[in-house]
């Protein structure tokens, strides 16, 4: 017998606040179903009646947990419609921000995929070592999210010579954290227990629904545009990406606690190697005629801005496809067959823009019979219950 | 640390509930970073409950969309009184960078009423607690007390007034 | 031998007079226009020969009389965009989600706010547009004007 029950809104993603219907039968999840659009705003519409420079604004705020990539994505793409070169030691400062970015969005993943498995010392931990990587963000950008670093042509603020030291200090005591995260994360039974084997995606699968980032490096996928499409400083760089053959969410924990190892390298390695001379170079308001498709690798993977010009100082065209919606179809693949008790984590795996932090849900009783309606939060309490009552 | 710690906990905590309606997250996860070990706004009783018809302040982030609206407005009607809501970032308070885009329809104002605004973009979680505690001063002369003590520590950095 | 001269070379080799614009405009960026009824033969073709599984999005823009539709999948490590155009008054597709499974989520998106219709998609509901948002407009359209309301 099958029962239907509607959950979220919530939010993941970039598309926020969403809905899941689920179907079930008994404790097994027969098929789910997801409604994007709540948190659908009309930004794409708006980059048209903006100049290039307020766009730079605009799309940082797509997403406040990402924004480094969505301002370096779009600037990087204005720049090449103008023919711009921006001056190395720009490009490194951008690149840094990026890894920076990078890492306070894994430990905030890191402490999210704790709490939906109710280990919430990981959730507490993580966040007070993001709070490192916070620091180092306000000390160069001045401010902690939506930072307006890049501009186009370069990037508005230098790393002065008193800022290294500290720097440096901040990314050793993260590697020495991630060092921590790594054995909680592969030894840890409250987490391992949860995350082993759940949410299996199998790499032919990733493949074929093309899903990005550290998701589908955990089903094996070698997909990093950092070594494949290398933009920014990149090619100065020497990191290795990361994949795991695990195909579960367990997986996805392990790639991404790597890869905050990988980019505190990679920030030693600017930090210590940074070139002198300019930041930025001048850039004209119009931007003549063209078309753009400029990628970069956020933390959730593959960022697509396709931008197409005029002539005039502001867009034609701004289409942005951020790497969430990429994996949605994965991430519903792997639910389909699972118990109802993993809903939480294995969604959480994708690294939805928001994960089920802050729950106040809401639900239509949909026209159809629905046996019962669950926030997100009761899910959350569920799977735990049910992980308890299953021990031994 | 407070003179009259056990006072405290005889002061209803006041409970809060998050909601973002249409934001970046920018904002939400200053909120959580109030929560958090080094800002800690729970040690002053203030929880956060996932459920609308325990809480007392409901703090919103993000512009309203369209979709989320009727949401907003259930959500605010399943509280009991007496309720209160924080408006959290500019996009809260006005539709901040997204006024204009045509599934925003402006600031939560536009569905439910608002006591109190933070404007930023994201507000530092340092302006968010100074936020919640000086409405909660409105309830309760103690939490003014708290917010003069926590800026004498320099715990929150204010300017201006 | 670069792989975005060999993806050029093939296309052209194949498809010859039938595919127009195809520049390399940089490294790991390949424009090229293909004709409306020849999409889904290209997008086979790049799949069962040049190992094309990835689809990055689809990109729509309204250009007038016409919609333009841009195609960018990852060939060989380029970023390969590939250009059709259909026309506004009747602007139907046809699905490539038999082939490229992943474009499912991106052709409910071009349909929801340009309006397309994509013939045989296997789940044409709207994607991101509220209940209750108007049949028949489409906001991406430059004809769609947004209101801003005043309180």
């Amino acid at each position: 017998m099958s029962v239907s029950i509607p959950i979220g809104p919530q939010h993941p993603a970039l598309k926020e606040p969403t809905h899941l219907m689920v179907t079930l039968d008994g404790e097994r999840v027969v098929d789910i179903d997801m409604r994007l659009g709540y948190n659908h705003r009309g930004i794409e519409k708006g980059a048209e009646s903006r100049n290039y420079i307020q766009n730079i604004y605009l799309t940082e705020r797509i997403c406040g947990i990402c924004n480094v990539a969505h301002t370096s994505t779009f600037c990087q793409g204005v720049e090449e419609l103008l023919g711009l070169e921006v001056p190395k030691r720009g490009l490194f400062i951008r690149t840094l921000l990026c890894e920076l970015n990078r890492i306070h969005s894994h430990l905030l993943w890191l402490g999210v995929a704790g709490h939906e498995v109710g280990f919430d010392t990981l959730f507490m931990y993580s966040w007070r070592d993001r709070e490192i990587v916070m620091d180092l963000i306000e000390l160069i950008s001045g401010n902690r999210v939506n930072i307006g670093i890049n501009a186009i042509g370069g990037v508005r603020r230098d790393i002065s010579d008193d800022m290294r030291p500290q720097i440096l200090q901040g990314i050793g005591q993260l590697e020495d954290r991630s060092q921590y995260y790594l054995e909680v994360a592969s030894t840890e039974v409250t987490f391992v227990r949860r995350t082993q084997g759940v949410g299996k995606l199998p790499k032919e699968k990733a493949i074929e629904l093309c899903a990005v980032g550290p998701y589908a490096r955990a089903s094996g996928v070698e997909y990093d545009l950092r070594k494949d499409d290398p933009f920014a400083a990149y090619p100065y760089l020497d990191f290795k990406v990361i994949t795991s053959d695990r195909c579960d969410v367990l997986g996805t924990a392990i790639v991404r606690v790597l890869e905050i190892m990988e980019s505190c390298k990679m920030c030693r390695q600017i930090i210590e190697g940074l070139p002198p001379g300019e930041i930025k170079v001048k850039a004209p308001r119009k931007v003549p005629p063209g078309e753009v498709v400029s990628k970069t690798e956020a933390p959730r993977g593959e960022l697509i801005h396709y931008i197409r010009s005029n002539g005039s100082d502001r867009p034609e065209r701004l289409k942005v496809r951020t790497p969430t919606l990429a994996d949605i179809p994965s991430v519903l693949y792997s639910l389909r067959g699972g118990y109802i008790a993993d809903i939480p984590i294995v969604f959480a795996a994708i690294d939805p823009c928001m994960a089920c932090m802050d729950r106040v849900l809401l639900l239509d009783i949909d026209n159809r019979k629905t046996e019962s309606m669950m926030t997100w939060e009761e899910l959350r309490e569920y799977g735990m219950r049910w992980y308890a009552n299953r021990k031994g | 640390m407070f003179k009259n710690l056990t006072g405290w906990s005889r002061v209803k905590s006041p409970w809060i509930c998050h909601l973002n309606t249409g934001g970046c997250n920018g904002c939400d996860i200053e909120v959580l970073a109030a929560l958090m070990p080094r800002f800690d706004i729970e040690r002053f009783g203030i929880l956060l409950k996932a459920t609308p018809r325990h809480a007392d302040v409901l703090v919103c982030t993000g512009a309203i969309t369209r979709q989320m609206k009727d949401r907003a407005v259930r959500i605010y009607e399943q509280m009991p009184e007496p309720k209160f809501v924080i408006a959290v970032g500019s996009c809260a308070c006005s539709g901040g960078v997204f006024w204009g885009c045509y599934n925003v329809l402006g600031g939560i104002d536009k569905a439910i009423p608002v006591n109190v605004y933070i404007p930023g973009c994201p507000p530092r979680p340092d302006a968010i607690i100074h936020g919640v505690i000086k409405l909660l001063g409105a309830l309760d002369p103690r939490y003014t007390e708290l917010l003069e003590e926590l800026k004498r520590k320099g715990e929150i950095h204010v300017s201006g007034k | 031998m670069s792989a975005e001269s060999d993806i050029q070379d093939k296309l052209k080799e194949v498809f010859g007079e039938k595919i127009s614009e195809l520049k390399t405009i940089r490294e790991r960026r390949v424009f090229v226009r293909i004709p409306l009824p020849l999409v889904k033969e290209v997008i086979s073709y790049l799949k069962q020969n040049l190992g094309m599984t990835h689809i990055t999005t689809i990109t729509a823009i309204d250009v007038g009389e016409e919609i333009e539709v841009l195609y960018h999948f990852l060939c060989r490590g380029v970023a390969l965009s590939l250009r059709t155009s259909v026309p506004k008054a009747n602007p139907v597709i046809d699905t490539i989600t038999p082939i490229i499974p992943g474009a499912i989520l991106y052709e409910r998106e071009i349909q929801d706010l340009l309006g397309l219709k994509v013939k045989g998609h296997p789940d044409p509901r709207r994607l991101v547009l509220p209940e209750g948002w108007p049949e028949g407009v489409y906001p991406l359209r430059k004809e769609y004007k947004v209101k801003v309301e005043e309180s």
